[in-house]
């Protein structure tokens, strides 16, 4: 039987930087990856026969510190462009494009809007950075925090008290809101008010109307503040981030091990051991560290009838159906657009609340909001790719999925060529991604990017639930560092860093004898 | 009245400025009520629209109403009489019934009927929503603090909520988090499976608020509604003998018996504020009356956006007021009926018939009621909470006939934009009736008199901008600290002297007499009285 100080399931951003991490301090970790390819959902995705595109829009958006922690320009992270512009595409009227970090600078706009959206935006960056506070920060459990927590959590309130008694209260009053209120009081014209209130609800199964919607955009904006400003969006569809973060924990020592499915997490007295892969191997480790779904940890590799009852219900109710969908798209031509730039389009708030209407029902909307970006293809079977990311499009589809691939991509190359004229003829290849696609090609319970509903009774020392909110679970030693958790989804590598500074934090004293 | 010299006037005589006042004259001061309509009550009225037959015709049940207050008014001395009914019943589409019992145990074996799971569900979920509500009601009948504020009062009640936080454990803690910000839906899903059930339970988080059952926030609607008592009976819903109205007349009789005085048929056309102090109204008639404080029970907007010259008011504060959400999202259909309504699915001794009746089997049909309303229309398969008071108290009609109250949930301001007209109404009523009448065969037949009520109809005659019931929307960005606008929650407002009491305060709507009691607690406060006969919210173990 193999022995590591640390094994880690799932070879997604997280668990590699988690993986990264830990084997630098010196620990001997092993990385155990189901698939093929390390990277999970930042990785690429051959979605045709020598055809890959990156399955995020955004490769990365790793905050600056820790960029630097794990060195990721020597090991080649060259890729990408930051600042990219995004696009709001609308058939008909100028093309409205935010500038830099989320529209420093705007270009179709009336000087009113303009004005009004600066105002806006200077407003919510002020307040996004208490998020990006937050999202750096273990989160304090209810009844035992550490001083040191009190004190980042007191310092980052009071950073936001000293912005002012009003701007203070603004966001007292803000942070539950829902983005369309928000928008509407800002006089910030329809097409800014379609385009944040996509921004906000993509991936959250929230309408623009729904409250607590401004969170996402928070969420957004907090990673504008941490990271490099605009994002960066992927320039040639090879490679992604996940490579890098790949090689860079080889590169520190740790083993990692594709087609190594883990079948269940061997437990004694309480305490996991260790892990089974699908094959009959075992392998032993002091701290088991798991990257997947809470749901699919807690459920398949633990079993709830190894748990609590308690938390092993809240585990197993978690909001865990997705409803965006990928559409990957080869073009024999350039289209007449520039690369390196988000498109969007979603003309008002009104059109993106009526397609959420179609989620809560489990149909398919007529109209879908949806981003996209276009990149190179660099062995030349294609003059450039196209990732489309979609939302509400629901996991469970009355009408089922077999039908709806075909009419979602048709529905959305429909509008994609109304929006660049000519685009539909050039398209050699495609393939859609609903949500059941990427639960099963990513063993992702419902095919969620957050693997659960990132929302807001469901954030913070709540996430994935009470009693597994610091990265800790109810089973000693095994610990969680998916999207499932703080600070939730997206390619951050937030989990992974909190997951593995608490892991080291944690006194090595606790193996039983 | 003119001549003579009062120390408060209060703009509006529903129960919370009624509330208010009371508490005032008890205090010495000498206080006159000046009411637009012709009657008391605001939305808390019985009018004989139908001969013989007594409408409650805005609000139309009673429960939230403090008890405190109750006795601190001694309002039953002055005729208030609520009498708590049994239950009700969700007619279901396949024509069986989900009846709701206020005893527990028959509650439970009616769920066990519909899902043996969800009965045992059920006790988990009335101990958690019992404990939230324990949490929260003391907060009712406390000034919220102002967290940015710096004076010891502040303070000292941040201190306050900060131990009742610390009290409860880990669990009570994250459950309160979620009850803040979940939707309805998601918070039932993780009790129930059967959607009846669901549906029945996600009643009370829609009623009066702009957002449907799958919004996050409406839990704390649900937890709104719950937090009322009848009898001591947490959550119980009653009936006030001879209709809401009797509330307001029995708090009228207080006041008039501790020396108020009470104006009908004046409108108050503005407040007259000199260098920044408010000195008293003038009436649209010319008449001015002066007086060293004012109270407005009218609503939030209304008050600094008509009635008070804008000039006068920061522009902060006035952005916001326009910011402040009212949503009409409620109507009403009063009808008179020649005799009692026969509904097949309910077995002939049902008690049911004496409590909320519901034709509405699905969250899922409620929410896209609410999709209606989101497209500017009246829904086309209505959420409707019917009721029959007269099945308790026979004392609102003639002998054999009843008074039906239907609540429908979602209705909105404006038709797709536009203002309301005759054929609209119609159409409104008619989906009510005809939903109803799948139910109830022939109760169309048996209607004597109907009133509409539209909000258009509700904010013409109440006075509630766009006819919302609760004075704004009770969403997270509007409770507490936040009610009516950040800086402003303590009943003050940035006119000296000029103060607000109505549902736009906290805790917020439904007929409560909170705000009006804690408006009163606060001007008290400034004019150095004594409080002594204003209780303080009971412990509640």
């Amino acid at each position: 039987m193999k022995f590591f100080d640390v094994v880690i399931i799932g070879g997604g951003h997280n668990g590699l930087v988690a993986g990264e991490l830990l084997a630098r301090s010196g620990r001997k970790v092993a990385i155990l990856e189901a698939g093929e390819r390390f990277g999970g959902l930042a990785a690429s995705y051959e979605f045709a026969p020598g055809l890959s595109a990156p399955i995020c829009n955004f490769i990365s958006k790793i905050p600056s510190f820790l960029h630097e922690k794990l060195q990721l320009e020597k090991h080649g992270f060259t890729n990408g462009k930051t600042g990219a512009d995004t696009i709001s595409l609308d058939a008909g009227s100028e093309t409205l494009v935010l500038h830099g970090s989320y529209g420093a600078q705007l270009s179709g706009v009336t000087p009113e809007e303009n004005e009004a959206f600066q105002t806006l935006r200077k407003r919510l960056m002020l307040q996004a950075r208490l998020f990006a506070d937050l999202e750096r920060q273990v989160p304090v459990q209810p009844g035992s925090a550490s001083f040191r927590q009190k004190a980042a959590i007191a310092y980052s309130m009071a950073k936001q008290r000293l912005s002012g008694t009003e701007e203070f209260r603004q966001l007292l009053r803000m942070a539950l809101m829902c983005v369309a209120d928000v928008t509407e009081e800002a006089a910030i014209g329809p097409r800014l008010c379609g385009l944040l209130g996509f921004d906000a609800t993509l991936g959250y199964r929230l309408g623009p109307r729904s409250p607590t919607s401004l969170m996402g955009l928070y969420s957004r904006l907090a990673r504008e503040i941490a990271g490099k400003g605009g994002g960066i969006v992927a320039n040639s569809a090879a490679e992604g981030i996940a490579e890098v973060l790949a090689r860079a924990a080889s590169a520190s020592g740790a083993v990692l091990m594709a087609a190594s499915k883990v079948s269940s997490i061997t437990m004694e007295n309480g305490r996991a051991t260790g892990i089974v892969l699908e094959s009959g191997a075992e392998i032993s480790a002091r701290h088991v560290v798991s990257s997947i779904s809470p749901i699919a940890t807690f459920g398949q590799l633990v079993g709830y009838q190894n748990l609590e009852t308690g938390f092993g219900r809240e585990i197993a109710l978690l909001r865990h159906k997705g409803s965006v969908s990928k559409l990957f798209l080869a073009l024999d031509a350039w289209p007449d657009l520039k690369g390196g730039a988000r498109y969007v389009h979603a003309p008002s708030t009104a059109h993106v609340e009526t397609s959420f209407n179609a989620v809560k029902y489990r149909q398919m909307p007529s109209d879908p909001p949806f981003e996209f970006v276009i990149c190179r293809e660099q062995t030349g079977k294609a003059a450039a790719i196209v990732s489309v990311t979609i939302a509400n499009t629901p996991y469970d589809l009355d009408a089922g999925w077999t039908g709806g691939r075909k009419k979602l991509a048709s529905s959305i190359l429909t509008r994609m060529n109304l929006l660049v004229p000519g685009l539909r003829k050039s398209v050699i290849a495609s393939e859609v991604l609903a949500p059941p696609d990427i639960e099963a090609r990513f063993n992702l319970p419902g095919g969620h990017w957050h693997h659960h509903d990132y929302q807001s009774d469901r954030m913070y020392a709540l996430r994935p639930a009470l009693g597994a909110g610091n990265y800790r679970t109810p089973v000693d030693g095994l610990w969680i560092c998916g999207a499932g958790t703080h600070p939730g989804g997206g390619v951050t590598g937030l989990s992974g860093y909190l997951c593995a500074s608490e892991l080291m934090a944690e006194r090595n004293g606790r193996w039983p004898a | 009245m003119q001549g003579k010299q009062f120390d408060v006037i209060v703009i509006g005589a529903g129960h919370n400025g009624l509330v208010a006042a009371c508490y005032l004259q008890k205090a010495g001061l000498s206080v006159a009520v000046v009411e637009k309509n012709d009657w008391i009550g605001g939305a808390a009225v019985s009018r004989e629209l139908h001969p013989g037959t007594l409408y409650s015709n805005c609000s139309y049940v009673c429960s939230l109403f403090r008890p405190e207050i109750m006795r601190d008014l001694e309002l039953p001395r002055h005729g208030l009489q609520v009498i708590a009914y049994e239950g009700g019943a969700v007619f279901t589409r396949d024509g069986d019934y989900l009846a709701s019992y206020r005893n527990h145990h028959a509650h439970r074996r009616e769920f066990a009927r519909f899902s043996p799971r969800d009965a045992e569900s059920y006790e988990r979920y009335a101990r958690d929503v019992t404990r939230q509500c324990r949490f929260v009601q003391p907060l009712l009948l406390r000034t919220a603090p102002d967290p940015a504020g710096l004076m010891p009062g502040d303070i000292g009640e941040l201190l306050f909520l900060a131990r009742k936080v610390m009290d409860l454990s880990a669990r009570e803690l994250a459950l309160m988090a979620r009850f803040w910000t979940m939707s309805v839906a998601d918070f039932l899903d993780e009790y129930f499976e059967n959607n009846v059930i669901k549906a029945y339970l996600a009643i009370s988080g829609i009623i009066g608020t702009a957002l449907g059952p799958m919004s996050p926030g409406t839990a704390y609607v649900l937890l709104h509604h719950y937090m009322g008592e009848v009898d001591g009976n947490v959550g119980a819903w009653g009936y006030a003998r001879g209709g809401m109205g009797a509330i307001s007349q029995a708090l009228a009789a207080s006041f008039r018996a501790s020396g108020g005085t009470i104006v009908t048929g004046s409108e108050v056309g503005s407040v007259i504020v000199r260098n920044g102090k408010a000195t008293g109204v003038a009436l649209a008639n010319g008449t001015e009356l002066d007086a060293a404080t004012v109270v407005s029970n009218a609503d939030v907007k209304r008050t600094f956006l008509k009635l008070v010259d804008p000039q006068v008011l920061p522009g902060s504060f006035v952005k916001g007021v326009q910011n402040f959400k009212m949503r009409g999202s409620s109507g009403k259909l009063n009808i008179a009926l020649d005799s009692l309504p026969q509904f097949p699915a309910l077995p002939g001794d049902c008690p049911s018939i004496r409590g909320d009746l519901h034709f509405t089997d699905s969250v899922e049909r409620m929410e896209k009621a609410y999709d209606d309303w989101k497209d500017g229309k009246w829904s086309a398969d209505p959420f409707v909470d019917m009721m029959i008071p007269t099945t308790i108290d026979p004392t609102m009609a003639p002998p054999g006939q009843h008074f039906v109250s239907c609540f429908i949930q979602y209705c909105p301001y404006k038709v797709e934009g536009r203002e309301w007209t005759q054929a609209d109404r119609d159409g409104f009523a008619k989906s009510v009736l005809d939903q109803i009448e799948q139910y109830s065969p022939g109760f169309k037949s048996r209607i004597q008199h109907m009133e509409v009520r539209t909000p258009q109809e509700i904010e013409a005659e109440v006075g509630l901008t766009e006819g919302n019931i609760f004075q704004g929307e009770l969403t997270f960005d509007q409770l507490l600290f936040n009610r009516p606008v950040p800086g402003y929650a303590k009943y003050r407002s940035p006119v000296r002297g000029l103060y607000i009491c109505g549902s736009s305060t906290h805790p917020g709507g439904g007929v409560m007499g909170a705000p009006g009691r804690n408006a009163a607690s606060e001007i008290l406060k400034d004019l150095s009285r004594r409080h002594s006969h204003m209780s303080e919210a009971h412990e509640v173990f």
